[in-house]
């Protein structure tokens, strides 16, 4: 019981994140069509921004947030206005490899700038544990838990009611619809693509409450991002956020009850098997 | 069929051997062991991209996984070379029956996917492959197998001490691959490729089995990546599953083809000396500067595949036959 | 008589929605059969049951004395009923000569027999200048023809025409005609669907009217004109003279 108990809690904690990743992926497939390889180094740069400002200034990561997600939603848009916006005007697969060839450039940029070994922010303002007896939660884990489920309330609130969430939605319903009543694909795009970086920035940031800051961090993120996206129904929002939840409980179960060496082979069986059962995802209806 | 084949591309066939015989002279005149070792690998990358470019390029299923063909071909020869003492010459075409048949059973449920889920989950498979291979102690696990055999016959165990022999060996297979890509390229088979490609509900509706044909290129495909990676394998004479099957290998098997132009006959192997060049290039300038070397090589691939959908073919000015316009992915 | 297709109580649900109810006829060997029916009808429906796009719910489909019912689309073609798309599926990235060499391929392995097959097909159609024109840069009436053209490399013994009119003008309409006629005269039996009154009445031998996925008559031009419901289910019902 405190085994699976003690599971279900980290699962859902490192969910969360992934959740948090799926949803901006999710975001720019749905609106763009395009299978962003880069979304994890969006994690991975938020999260030396919240490591150089506990250094420098002494931030903790919660004071950080709104910062990295405003530094993260420019760089955004500036890698839109740069490459993307150019790469939409091509095929499907130069968009592909695009963001793969862009996510090396920021590894590596990370790489060189930071150099390749592991940080961690040595004190945070919330720490300890709670002990309920069959099982102990870490708080420093629950920040981030909460950021996360924070960031994706504020998103779904803002592609439901606002003007510019509508607008988003409208497009990766009906692009040549959306644009018959006016909504300016272009800036529709770009902000999309800001929010989506901005969405993994405050991922990154919430995970440096508890995890280790290195270039290639993103990439742990990329593969189960895409399938929880996949397992939401592809380009749902919503869909994407419960599929990386999802992800996140079955990582830890089987990371527990199976040798942790093929946990990752176990959950990638179980999403071939998903998508030739149900091909639109859990959530995407038949 | 044969004497029409040579008649029709008589040109072609020209331009080929002036190309061979450009390819045979060049590391005689530079004799330089960098560029000879480039010059192999920028074959190994040929071979692999033709083979993506069959299921990828001409019949417009997106591949991401096909690191699983490559490492499944290193792996075959290696292990048979270190285990069983086992010539690549025999084991190359064991490896090639493997992949074939791991891609016939793998096929059925993948193909029936489409777009980024059919990426997605090739991605996933070889990453369970890679993942089985790490853990797979009598394999060599993480750390890989040294497969070189000692007191063998180099030709009879295709282990050169002249860097130069595996470069034209290889030459060889590249052609070889090359000369079935270019037969096939006017085919019946290539034509509902591409007919698949272009439109899956009018292929049916021409009496294309679009099931099947799509497994035969996915074979055929694995066959030919399996190819590849079992001269790499025996170029280095190494073999380890992050080397192989990373997700890495088979985002480069891609960029191989399309750098060079999708679904063309030529593409990849203009794609491989361009990628190839450009990655050794900066890795033996750039790589001391932790990284500088890969975010050159990145920004360059950017640039390239971004001013240049249609690849290198499409620079070259020459007809572009099914070039790669609006490529669906 | 010889009929070469037959269509015994067809039906096709798509979850609550009935799309065809009960759908009984025969096209007999040589002839030509339009379908008729306000949008809705469920014309397009039936063209995709016969083609094995999907299968029916109920009921079977006969196609020279075979039943055809649960195959799948690309056994049907080889079989031999070739179809075209109401929207054209032309394969843009290809040329002309090769969208049809796609369908002349079906029946034929050797590369030399099926090009031939191309040009004589291309000539039928009148597709000849055409020939290495990219399908991409047609505009809709060639699109059409070179639908008709792939199907008809496929040497079908009975053709399925959805709209091959919609949205042509009257001299194309005209070619269209012809071209149909002429199709038909090389022994091919049709069976087509046409929002256009004037063109289904001169082309078709008999006409199926359908109304609300059923069938509401089986009858010659001059019958199916004549009859009061008709007029009142389709004529009547703010006549749709130019399709969409």
């Amino acid at each position: 019981m405190g085994m699976f108990m003690q599971a279900l809690f980290e699962g859902v904690i490192n969910g969360s994140t992934l959740a948090l990743v799926a949803m901006g992926i999710a975001l720019v497939w749905g609106v763009m069509g395009i299978l962003s390889f880069s979304q994890g180094e969006f994690l991975m740069i938020a999260m030396f921004c919240s490591f150089y400002l506990n250094l420098y200034f002494g931030f903790d990561p919660i004071v950080s947030l709104p910062f990295c997600m405003a530094v993260m939603f420019v760089i955004g848009i500036a890698i839109y206005k740069l490459i993307i916006s150019r790469a939409l005007r091509g095929p499907v697969l130069s968009q592909r490899l695009i963001t793969f060839a862009l996510s090396m450039v920021l590894i590596n940029m990370a790489l060189l700038l930071f150099s390749g070994s592991f940080k961690t922010i040595p004190k945070v303002m919330i720490s300890g544990s709670i002990d309920l007896g069959f099982m102990v939660l870490s708080k420093q884990k629950i920040v981030p838990f909460i950021i996360s489920v924070c960031v994706a309330g504020f998103m779904f609130w803002f592609l439901n009611k606002t003007r510019m969430g509508k607008a988003i939605r409208a497009v990766s319903m009906n692009k040549t619809a959306a644009g018959l009543v006016g909504i300016n694909p272009e800036k529709t795009y770009a902000i999309a693509f800001g929010l989506s970086a901005a969405i993994a920035g405050a991922a990154g940031c919430a995970l440096t409450y508890f995890y280790y800051i290195y270039p290639n961090v993103g990439t742990n993120f990329q593969l189960f991002g895409f399938i929880a996206v996949v397992m939401g129904g592809f380009g749902s929002i919503p869909g994407a956020f419960f599929g990386g939840l999802i992800m996140g409980v079955a990582d830890a179960y089987t990371g527990v009850y199976m040798n942790p060496a093929f946990k990752y082979v176990g959950i990638c069986v179980v999403f071939l098997l998903l998508v030739q059962f149900r091909p639109k995802g859990l959530f995407g209806g038949k | 069929m044969q004497k029409n084949f040579l008649k029709t591309n008589r040109g072609w066939f020209l331009g080929l051997a002036v190309g061979v015989a450009a390819a045979v002279l060049f590391p005689q005149v530079v004799r330089v062991r960098f560029v000879w070792n480039l010059l192999t690998l920028i074959l190994v990358w040929a071979i692999v991209g033709m083979g993506w470019n069959v299921i990828g390029g001409y019949c417009g299923q997106v591949s991401n996984g096909h690191s699983l063909f490559y490492g499944l071909g290193a792996y075959t020869v290696g292990l048979a070379a270190y285990k069983f003492k086992l010539s690549p010459w025999v084991s190359i075409w064991i490896g090639v029956l493997i992949s074939m048949t791991v891609a016939f059973f793998v096929g059925k449920p993948l193909l029936r996917l489409k777009g980024h889920v059919f990426a997605i989950s090739t991605m996933a498979l070889s990453e369970c492959a890679r993942i089985i291979f790490i853990n797979w102690k009598w394999g060599g696990g993480a750390t890989g197998v040294y497969i070189f055999t000692k007191n063998a016959n180099e030709w009879a165990f295709m282990q050169f001490k002249n860097p130069l022999n595996y470069y034209y060996l290889f030459l060889v297979f590249a052609l070889a691959v090359l000369l079935l890509i270019k037969y096939l390229d006017k085919s019946k088979f290539f034509y509902y490729l591409r007919t698949i490609k272009g439109n899956e509900t009018a292929a049916e509706s021409v009496g294309i089995d679009t099931a099947a044909y799509k497994l035969r290129a996915y074979m055929l495909s694995a066959a030919i990546v399996s190819i590849g990676g079992s001269l790499y394998a025996q170029f280095i004479l190494y073999i380890d599953p992050s080397m192989l099957m990373t997700l890495n290998v088979s985002m480069m098997i891609v960029l191989t083809a399309v750098m060079g132009g999708v679904g063309t006959v030529m593409g990849p192997i203009l794609g491989a000396i361009a990628l190839t060049t450009i990655s050794e290039y900066t890795r033996v300038y750039l790589g001391r500067f932790g990284g500088l070397d890969m975010v050159l090589y990145g920004v360059l691939v950017i640039i390239i595949v971004l001013y240049c959908p249609g690849g290198i073919v499409s620079l070259l000015g020459r007809r572009l036959k099914f070039g790669a316009r609006r490529g669906k992915a | 008589m010889d009929h070469i297709l037959v269509i015994e109580q067809v039906t096709k649900r798509f979850g609550g929605l009935v799309a065809n109810e009960d759908i009984s006829f025969a096209v007999t060997t040589g002839e030509i059969v339009g379908v008729v029916g306000p949008n809705g009808a469920g014309k397009t429906t039936l063209f995709n049951l016969i083609s094995g796009e999907f299968a029916p719910t109920q009921g079977t489909v006969v196609f020279c004395g075979t039943d055809i019912t649960a195959m799948k689309a690309h056994v049907i073609c080889q079989r031999g009923i070739g179809r075209t798309f109401q929207i054209p599926q032309s394969l843009d990235d290809m040329m002309v000569y090769e969208n049809v060499l796609v369908g002349a391929l079906c029946k034929r392995k050797n590369m030399e027999e099926a090009l031939a097959h191309v040009d004589e097909v291309l000539a039928l159609c009148g597709m000849t200048e055409l020939k290495t024109v990219y399908a991409g840069k047609l505009n809709v009436p060639q699109k059409k023809r070179l639908e008709i053209a792939r199907a008809m490399a496929t040497d079908p013994k009975l053709l399925l025409l959805d709209e091959t009119m919609a949205g042509l003008t009257a001299t194309e309409r005209k070619d269209a005609v012809s071209l149909i006629r002429k199709i038909n005269a090389t022994g091919v039996s049709i069976l087509t669907i046409e929002h256009n009154m004037d063109v289904v009445m001169s082309v078709s031998n008999r006409v199926v009217v359908l109304v609300s996925g059923r069938v509401l008559l089986v009858g010659t031009p001059e019958e199916v004109t004549s009859h009061p419901d008709v007029i009142a289910a389709y004529l009547g019902g703010g006549a749709n003279q130019d399709g969409q």
